[in-house]
């Protein structure tokens, strides 16, 4: 049992942050809100962690997919930073790569992640599917969940939100791709951020700049449905202006979360996708 | 000004803008006439979904460009979307086809999703 792995983990819940509606008993949807961040974390315990991907194995022969001795060294993480005693996984583990806004990423590239992702999207020229290139952990040099830009409605991406949390195929490939599971993949949804929305989606930026209007910039065809330019205004007196669309997941009316907020809120560069002088600035 | 109406900054979605403020589900019957009277046609129901919509002006008034909640089947055998409204059937038969139905004279237009989002199984 060269292959065994014994893992532990701690999930904390602060009850204090539970909307409770009587002494006794919570609301239906927080059940659910809590049952799902229960499996998002648990997940993390199972192995979904950026201190993980060194450990896989071949899910076949149970070798080590990065060799040992593990070889600790000087390198430059997601966030840029470069940090000294970072063990790297191998590369048919993990790659980096730079996005089509000049942020640098890590992507899985285990064999059935691969060909999930590929199928999600319909692409299947992807070599992996990509890590969040903004950690939520300091520590964390390669990333710990499902890119938001490319996952949003899965249950492991780093936001989550009620009708963004379908737990899918690629995160139990992910499972089984480390060499400790086997998994059962009858009970997965099908996520439907990107899916089927081809290379493009994946490839190129969300929003295609177009000098000619208003805003300088609009949706092209393969973010339709995914992604959104309805800016929500406010009028004179206040109050908010939004156009309803729809919820990737065409579940729920929503409004498009972009917004004027203003100067102090100015986003980094490479979040400024409207060539509008004013989006430039302030549009998120 | 973003905290005020409940936005969570998705920088870990690379700042792109995705439709996730102020939801309103579709799929939760509690929700008719509770934003006001339900928009024409619309139903909130366990088997609704959201549509990007058109509703015409009346007088003076800009045409309204909105989302309603329709009842909504995904036939796995044609693979289309069956749309039930105002007594009608429509039918999705490819990504954001135009339909339309008449109600109580006006004339809504709305745009069919991406099917495989909508029916993504």
């Amino acid at each position: 049992m060269k292959n065994i792995c014994i893992r532990k983990g701690f999930i904390n819940f602060c009850l204090d942050a539970i909307k409770v509606r009587s002494p006794n008993s919570i609301t239906e949807a927080s059940k659910k809100n809590l049952l799902s961040i229960g499996i998002h974390e648990f997940a993390h315990v199972l192995g979904i962690n950026g201190e993980s991907w060194k450990f896989f194995r071949h899910p076949a022969t149970g070798e080590p997919l990065t060799a040992r001795p593990f070889e600790p060294q000087l390198y430059t993480c997601v966030n840029g930073e470069r940090y000294k005693d970072v063990i790297v996984p191998s590369c048919n583990t993990l790659k980096q790569g730079v996005s089509s806004n000049g942020m640098p990423y890590f992507e899985i590239v285990t064999p059935t992640v691969k060909q999930v992702a590929r199928n999600q999207f319909g692409c299947q020229a992807l070599t992996g599917a990509r890590l969040e290139n903004q950690p939520t952990n300091i520590l964390d040099c390669f990333g710990t969940h499902w890119d938001e830009r490319y996952f949003y409605s899965e249950t492991l991406s780093a936001y989550y939100a009620p009708e963004a949390n379908y737990f899918s195929a690629l995160t139990l490939a992910l499972l089984e791709d480390s060499g400790w599971y086997r998994a059962n993949y009858t009970n997965t949804q099908t996520s439907p951020f990107g899916h089927g929305a081809g290379c493009d989606f994946v490839e190129k930026e969300c929003i295609e700049r177009n000098d000619d209007l208003p805003m300088g910039g609009e949706l092209p065809q393969y973010s339709k449905g995914f992604f959104c330019a309805d800016a929500i205004t406010r009028s004179q007196n206040g109050d908010l202006n939004i156009d309803y669309t729809c919820d990737p997941s065409h579940r729920l009316k929503a409004g498009c979360d972009l917004i004027d907020r203003g100067e102090q809120y100015r986003l980094p560069k490479e979040g400024r996708y409207f060539a509008n002088p004013v989006s430039n600035i302030s549009f998120h | 000004m973003a905290q005020d109406i409940g936005i969570f900054l998705l920088d870990t979605a690379d700042y792109c803008p995705i439709a996730q403020v102020n939801t309103r589900d579709c799929q939760d019957p509690s929700n008719n006439n509770r934003f006001g009277r339900n928009r024409p046609g619309e139903i909130y129901a366990e088997d609704s979904l959201c549509y990007d919509s058109i509703i015409p002006k009346i007088g003076d008034s800009e045409d309204i460009k909105t989302s309603l909640c329709l009842q909504s089947k995904c036939n796995a055998n044609t693979h289309n979307l069956e749309v039930y409204v105002s007594g009608r059937t429509l039918v999705c038969q490819f990504d954001f086809q135009n339909l339309g139905f008449v109600y109580q004279s006006q004339e809504i237009r709305f745009i069919c999703p991406r099917l495989l989002a909508a029916c993504p199984e």
